[in-house]
C-alpha cells in the first residue's frame, strides 16, 4: 500500500483524481484561448523574477539583498492549477461558517470537486484531524470554517479540530497523538516551516496521509501542500504602486522575519518597485501581524519624518494599524502626491470597507477560504491509500486572485476588481462607529 | 528546619511513597487511560509521553535546584533555545576557521555534532552563571534577574538567527532525536541520567545538604559560616546546564531550531516543580519529587489528548491542578522570597 | 493648609523618584537631539498613548507588590473580563457591557485575594494558575473567537474618545494615577498597605487587617487589569481572547523599574508612572531610529537591569 502511494506521489503532477473529478465543461469552453488571470499573473511573476538581478533602485536593492529575498522566492512554487482548473470571479458556494457563524462565500469549492454524501467506503467512518493555531484570528477561523464545512458535507467523516495556540511543539504532540490513535488523515496549518517537518514525516511513515494548508512544512514526504498565492500578492502591491506613483518614501510593516508570508510578499513587492528609481525605504518594521504593533510603529515613523508617502503592509491587520495611526496623527493627506498610499493584503471585510471609503488604496486578496480544498485533497489521498483512486498531486496551487481597488483599473494586463465585485471577503462586517 | 525532615526518613522512603497522593494520581491516570482508550497502553503512546516528559522534566529539574535555594528561575526556556542557536552560530564559525562549510543552503547545519553539543551545554552553563552572578553577587532579585535574561535572550535569538530557522541535519543529531534503547527513547535516558545524578548530588552529598540549608534558613546558614552565595551561584549554573541539555534533545526531535520555540515553557517548568511539592520558599523538595510532578503533569495532559480534549480545557485542568496541589500541601503554603 | 501639606509631601518625594524623573528628562533631551520634532505635543501624545494601558495595570501591580505579593494573572483577567463583556454585546447596553467587564476583573481579583491570604497559597502560584484558568475560560466562553464592539460608541470611547480634552487612555492614566497616589500616600489604607508588606507579623500585631488589605489590592489589580483590557480592545475595536500574551512580565518590569521591591513594603505609584514613561520613550526613540523590535527587547532588558542593579542604583540614584 505504502509503496503504491509513494510511487504515485512521485508521478506526474497532472495525475487526475479520476474517480472524484467531474470536469466543468461550461467554464472550460468559455475560456478557449484566452489566458486566465492565474496564468497571466504567473507570466508577470516570471518576468519580474527574471530581471530581479539588475534593479536600478539602490535603496530597494540594499534591503532585497540584505534579507536574502531571492533565496526564498526562488524555491516558492508557482505554476498551473490541478486538472487545468480555471477560476473566474463569481464561482463558489455560499454557507454559514460553522465556527464563526458568519455568512461565507468560498471561492474555490469547485476546485478538486467532491460530491456531497459519503466518501470512499460508505460503511467506514474516516477520522480526520485538523490542527491549526488561533480561533481568535478572523483569517484563521475562516480557514477552520471551510474545513469544517467540507467535513460536514460527508456523514462518514469524523473531524477533530485542535487549536495548538501557536506552540509548534504542541502541534507536533497533537500529530503524534493522532498517529497513536491511528487517524485516517491529518490536515494542518503550520505556523512555521522548520519544526513541523519531523512530525509530518512520522505520520507519513505511519501510513497516514497529511495535507498542509497555506504555509509549508519542511517535510519532503508530505502528501500534498495547498499553497496560497503570496507571490501574486506582493507582485500586485508593487504593480499598483508603480502605476500610481513614481517615487516616494515608504514605510514597511512586515510579518515575522523568516515567515513565508513576509519573505515572499515583501520580496515580490521589492522585485517590482526596484525598477523605479524614485522609491526610498524610509522605515522597515516587523510588526508580526499585530494591529497594535503596526499602529505604534507607524505612529513613530510618522513622527520621525515629515515626508511619508507610502505605507506597505504585508497583512490586513498591519494595514488597519497603519491606517489608524495615520488618521490619529491627521496625516492622511500629507503624502508626496497628496494622500498617503496604503497597500494591503488579506481581503477582510473590514479592509474592503476601507477601500470603499478611499482610505486604503489597494488590497491583494489572500483568502483563508481554502480549507475545503485541503480536506478534499486529503480524502483523495486516503482513497489512494485504500486503492480506490489515484492520489492528488503533491503541489496544489490555489488560483492567483486579482487585486481589489476602489475604481476599476487595468494594470499591466490585470483587470482589478472593485469591492462590490468581491463577494469572498472574510471576517465580520465592521461598521464605522 | 526543613532540611532535616527531608533528609532523615530515607529509610521509610517506600512507605512514604505509598502514602503520596501523587503516586495515586499517576496510577489513577494510567488505569483510567487503559480503561477508556484502546490506544492508551501502546508503545507509541508511551514513546510520545516519555519524549514530552524528558524535555519539560529537565527544565523542571533545573528549576527545582534553584527553588531549593529559595530563588526562582524564569529563564530556563529562553536559555534552552538560545544555547542551541548560539551554538549553531559558533560551531559554524569554528567550521569556517577550519575552512569547512558547515552551514549549507543558507541555514542547514551539517557540521560537527560533538562541537555543537559541547558548545550548547557550555553556553547553557554560562548563561546560568550570568544569572548566578547577578543574583548571588550583585544581589539582584532572582525574579528580576531571570526575567531580564528571558527578555534579552528571546530578543537575542532573533538577532542571532535573523529570524530564520536553522535545520539541524547531522546523523548524530538525528540519532538523538529518534533513537530508542531497550524501547525507551534516548532523550528519556538522558533525563533519567540527569535525574539520578541530581538526586545523588542533592540528596546524598554535603553540597546537597548545604543547598537545603541555604534555602531553609539562609541567615542561619550564613552565620554557621556557609558561603551561601556560592551555592546559589552553582544552583543557577546547574539550571542553565539542564536547560541546555533539554535544548539538545528538544531541537534534535524537531531537527531544527527557531527563535520563538518553547515560549512560556518556563511557567510549565515551575508548575511541575511545584506540583511535585517543591516549595517556592526554598529548602523543601527533591529531584525525585519533580519526577513525580513531571509524570503527573505529562501523564494528565497525555490522557486528555488521547481523549481528544482540546487545549483550552487542558490549560484549565493544569491551572486547577496547580491550585489543588499547592492548596493541599501545607509545606508549600509559606511566605516566599522572590 | 492642604496645599501646604501637599508641597511638603512633594518635597518628601523619595529621592529615587526624582532621579528617575532625571533619567526620563535626559532621555527626552536625547530624543530631541537625535530626532527633530521629538518634543512635539504630537509625539508626547503618541508616547503617552503607547504606555497608558501598561501604566494603568502597573499601578495595580505596584499596590500588590507593596503588599508583598505578586499578580501574574493580569493578562488572564484582561481577556476573561473582555470576553464576558463581549458576550453581553448583543444586549446593546453599554452600561451592562462595561460594568460586567469591570466587575469580572474585581471578582477574579477577589478570588486571587482569598486563595492567597485566606487559604495561604503563595500568590505566585495562585496568580500563575489563575492566568491559565482565566485564559482558558475566556477561550471557552467565546469559542476562542474575537468580538467587535464597533457598534457601541460608549465602549469605543475608552480607546478613542476624549476626557478633559485629553485622549481617554491618557486621561485615565493620569486620573487613576492621581487616585492611587492619594490612596497610597494620604490615606489610612496606604499606611496599612506599606505596613502589611513591610512586616506582616508586626502589622497583624498592631491591629492592621492584613488579609483584608491583601484582598483589596488584588481586587484593585483585577479592576485595573480589566480596565486596561477594555481600553486596548476599544482602541483597536477588537476584543481578542488571545491578547496580552506575556504582558504580566512587561508590567512587572515597569513596576520594578519604578522602584517597588518584590520583597514588599516599598514602591511608589509615581515611580511606576515614570518607569512606564521611560519604557515608552525608549521604545519610541528606538522605533524612530529604525531599530528592530528584537534589538529593542534586548535594550529594554538591559535598561531594567541597569536601573535595578543595587550597586549601580546607589551610584545613580542615591544622591
Amino acid at each position: 500500500m505504502k509503496l503504491t502511494r509513494r510511487t504515485m506521489l512521485g508521478g506526474t503532477a497532472a495525475s487526475a483524481l479520476a474517480t472524484l473529478t467531474a470536469p466543468n465543461f461550461a467554464w472550460a469552453d468559455s475560456h478557449g484561448g484566452m489566458a486566465s488571470i492565474h496564468t497571466h499573473i504567473n507570466t508577470l511573476i516570471a518576468q519580474y523574477a527574471g530581471t530581479a538581478g539588475d534593479m536600478p533602485n539602490a535603496s530597494v536593492k540594499a534591503l532585497y539583498d540584505r534579507d536574502g529575498f531571492r533565496d526564498y522566492l526562488e524555491i516558492y512554487p508557482t505554476g498551473e492549477l490541478v486538472d487545468g482548473f480555471v477560476w473566474e470571479p463569481g464561482m463558489g458556494a455560499e454557507f454559514e461558517g460553522p465556527y464563526s457563524k458568519l455568512a461565507i462565500k468560498a471561492p474555490f469549492t469547485d476546485y478538486i470537486p467532491l460530491a456531497e454524501g459519503e466518501v470512499l467506503n460508505p460503511d467506514k467512518t474516516y477520522r480526520i484531524g485538523f490542527v491549526f493555531h488561533g480561533f481568535n484570528h478572523p483569517w484563521l477561523v475562516s480557514l477552520a470554517d471551510t474545513v469544517a464545512w467540507e467535513a460536514a458535507r460527508h456523514p462518514n467523516i469524523e473531524l477533530e479540530v485542535i487549536d495548538a495556540e501557536f506552540d509548534d511543539n504542541r502541534m507536533g504532540q497533537v500529530i503524534d497523538t493522532w498517529i497513536t490513535k491511528q487517524f485516517d488523515g491529518i490536515l494542518l496549518w503550520p505556523s512555521r516551516e522548520a519544526p513541523m517537518g519531523p512530525p509530518v514525516d512520522r505520520a507519513i511513515q505511519a501510513g497516514i496521509p497529511v495535507v498542509s494548508l497555506d504555509r509549508r512544512t519542511s517535510s519532503s514526504s508530505i502528501s500534498s501542500e495547498v499553497l496560497g498565492n503570496f507571490y501574486a500578492n506582493g507582485l500586485q502591491q508593487g504593480l499598483y504602486l508603480k502605476e500610481v506613483a513614481t517615487g516616494g518614501n515608504m514605510v514597511l510593516n512586515r510579518k515575522d522575519l523568516g515567515s513565508t508570508a513576509d519573505s515572499i510578499r515583501t520580496g515580490a513587492f521589492l522585485e517590482v518597485i526596484g525598477h523605479e528609481a524614485g522609491f526610498e525605504v524610509a522605515g522597515n518594521y516587523h510588526t508580526n501581524s499585530q494591529r497594535s504593533m503596526a499602529f505604534d510603529a507607524t505612529a513613530d515613523a510618522l513622527q520621525a519624518s515629515d515626508s511619508f508617502d507610502i505605507s506597505f503592509n504585508t497583512g490586513g491587520e498591519e494595514a488597519l494599524g497603519a491606517l489608524g495611526a495615520i488618521q490619529e496623527a491627521d496625516r492622511m493627506e500629507s503624502g508626496d502626491s497628496g494622500k498617503i498610499i496604503i497597500l494591503a493584503n488579506d481581503d477582510a471585510k473590514e479592509i474592503l470597507a476601507k477601500i470603499k471609503a478611499g482610505e486604503i488604496d489597494m488590497v491583494a486578496p489572500y483568502t483563508p477560504l481554502i480549507g475545503d480544498i485541503g480536506l478534499r485533497a486529503l480524502v483523495g489521498h486516503i482513497g489512494a491509500v485504500e486503492g480506490m483512486n489515484e492520489a492528488p498531486p503533491k503541489l496544489i496551487l490555489t488560483p492567483n486572485l486579482p487585486m481589489v481597488t476602489r475604481e476599476k483599473m487595468t494594470i499591466e494586463g490585470i483587470e482589478t476588481l472593485t469591492p462590490d465585485e468581491w463577494p469572498y471577503a472574510y471576517g465580520p462586517v465592521v461598521s464605522e462607529a | 528546619m526543613n532540611a532535616t525532615t527531608i533528609n532523615a526518613p530515607r529509610t521509610s522512603f517506600m512507605r512514604k511513597l505509598a502514602w503520596d497522593p501523587l503516586i495515586w494520581l499517576i496510577l489513577g491516570i494510567v488505569i483510567l487511560g487503559s480503561l477508556t482508550s484502546p490506544y492508551y497502553l501502546t508503545l507509541q503512546n508511551f514513546d510520545t509521553l516519555m519524549r514530552s516528559m524528558a524535555v519539560i522534566g529537565l527544565l523542571a529539574l533545573g528549576v527545582t535546584v534553584v527553588l531549593l535555594t529559595g530563588r526562582i528561575d524564569l529563564s530556563v526556556a529562553a536559555i534552552m533555545i538560545f544555547s542551541v542557536i548560539l551554538a549553531v552560530v559558533l560551531t559554524n564559525a569554528v567550521g569556517e576557521a577550519l575552512g569547512l562549510r558547515w552551514l549549507v543552503k543558507g541555514s542547514t547545519f551539517v557540521g560537527s555534532s560533538w562541537i555543537f553539543v559541547a558548545l550548547t551545554i557550555l553556553i547553557g552553563g554560562l548563561a546560568g552563571l550570568v544569572n548566578g552572578i547577578g543574583v548571588a553577587w550583585l544581589k539582584v532579585s532572582s525574579f528580576i534577574m531571570t526575567l531580564v535574561m528571558l527578555t534579552a535572550l528571546r530578543g537575542g535569538n532573533f538577532i542571532l538567527s535573523s529570524g530564520r530557522p536553522y535545520y539541524l541535519q547531522t546523523p548524530a543529531i538525528d540519532w538523538i532525536g529518534t533513537a530508542t534503547i531497550f524501547g525507551v527513547p534516548f532523550s528519556f535516558w538522558v533525563f533519567l541520567a540527569v535525574l539520578v545524578f541530581l538526586a545523588w548530588l542533592i540528596g546524598a552529598t554535603t553540597f546537597g545538604r548545604r543547598i537545603y540549608a541555604v534555602g531553609g534558613n539562609e541567615k542561619a546558614a550564613a552565620y554557621a559560616g556557609l558561603k551561601t552565595d556560592r551555592y546559589v551561584l552553582i544552583a543557577f549554573v546547574i539550571s542553565g546546564l539542564c536547560s541546555a541539555i533539554a535544548g539538545v534533545i528538544f531541537t534534535a526531535r524537531l531537527r531544527s531550531v527557531d527563535a520563538p520555540l518553547a515560549s512560556g515553557y518556563e511557567l510549565t517548568a515551575i508548575a511541575i516543580a511545584v506540583i511535585g511539592g517543591t516549595a517556592l520558599s526554598g529548602g523543601i523538595g527533591s529531584p525525585w519529587r519533580t519526577l513525580l510532578g513531571a509524570m503527573a503533569f505529562a501523564g494528565g495532559l497525555n490522557l486528555l489528548s488521547i481523549w481528544g480534549i482540546g487545549t483550552w480545557y487542558q490549560n484549565l485542568a493544569v491551572g486547577l491542578a496547580l491550585l489543588v496541589a499547592v492548596g493541599l500541601s501545607p509545606a508549600s503554603r509559606q511566605k516566599i522570597r522572590l | 493648609m492642604i496645599r501646604q501639606k501637599l508641597t511638603q509631601k512633594v518635597l518628601d518625594l523619595p529621592k529615587t523618584d526624582l532621579a528617575r524623573v532625571g533619567v526620563l528628562i535626559a532621555l527626552l533631551l536625547l530624543g530631541a537631539v537625535l530626532s527633530p520634532g521629538y518634543l512635539s505635543v504630537g509625539n508626547m501624545r503618541i508616547i503617552l498613548l503607547s504606555v497608558a494601558g501598561i501604566g494603568i495595570v502597573a499601578y495595580g501591580m505596584t499596590l500588590v507588590v507593596i503588599s508583598g505579593e505578586i499578580d501574574l494573572s493580569v493578562a488572564g483577567i484582561a481577556v476573561l473580563s473582555g470576553m464576558v463583556g463581549a458576550a453581553l454585546l448583543p444586549s446593546g447596553s453599554a452600561v451592562l457591557v462595561i460594568s460586567a467587564t469591570l466587575a469580572t476583573g474585581i471578582c477574579v481579583g477577589f478570588i486571587n485575594g482569598i486563595l492567597t491570604s485566606v487559604i495561604g497559597i503563595p500568590s505566585l502560584i495562585t496568580t500563575l494558575a489563575m492566568l491559565g484558568i482565566a485564559r482558558s475560560l475566556a477561550n471557552i466562553l467565546s469559542g476562542g473567537q474575537a468580538a467587535y464592539p464597533d457598534a457601541m460608541p460608549e465602549y469605543l470611547w475608552f480607546g478613542s474618545g476624549t476626557l478633559f480634552g485629553l485622549a481617554t487612555p491618557i486621561a485615565l492614566l493620569l486620573i487613576i494615577g492621581l487616585c492611587t497616589i492619594v490612596l497610597t500616600q494620604y490615606s489610612a489604607f496606604g499606611r496599612a498597605l506599606y505596613a502589611t508588606g513591610g512586616n506582616s507579623r508586626a502589622a497583624v500585631l498592631s491591629g492592621i487587617p492584613v488579609k483584608a488589605v491583601k484582598i483589596t489590592v488584588f481586587m484593585i489589580s483585577g479592576f485595573l487589569a480589566a480596565m486596561m483590557g477594555m481600553l486596548e480592545s476599544a482602541r483597536l475595536s477588537y476584543i481578542n481572547p488571545a491578547a496580552f500574551a506575556g504582558v504580566e512580565l512587561e508590567v512587572l518590569a515597569v513596576t520594578v523599574l519604578g522602584g517597588a521591591a518584590l520583597a514588599g513594603g516599598s514602591g511608589s505609584i509615581l515611580g511606576t508612572l515614570v518607569a512606564a514613561l521611560i519604557i515608552g520613550v525608549v521604545n519610541n526613540l528606538l522605533n524612530q531610529l529604525g531599530v528592530s523590535i528584537y534589538v529593542q527587547q534586548v535594550v529594554t532588558a538591559l535598561v531594567i537591569l541597569a536601573v535595578v542593579l543595587p550597586g549601580l542604583r546607589s551610584r545613580i540614584f542615591a544622591k
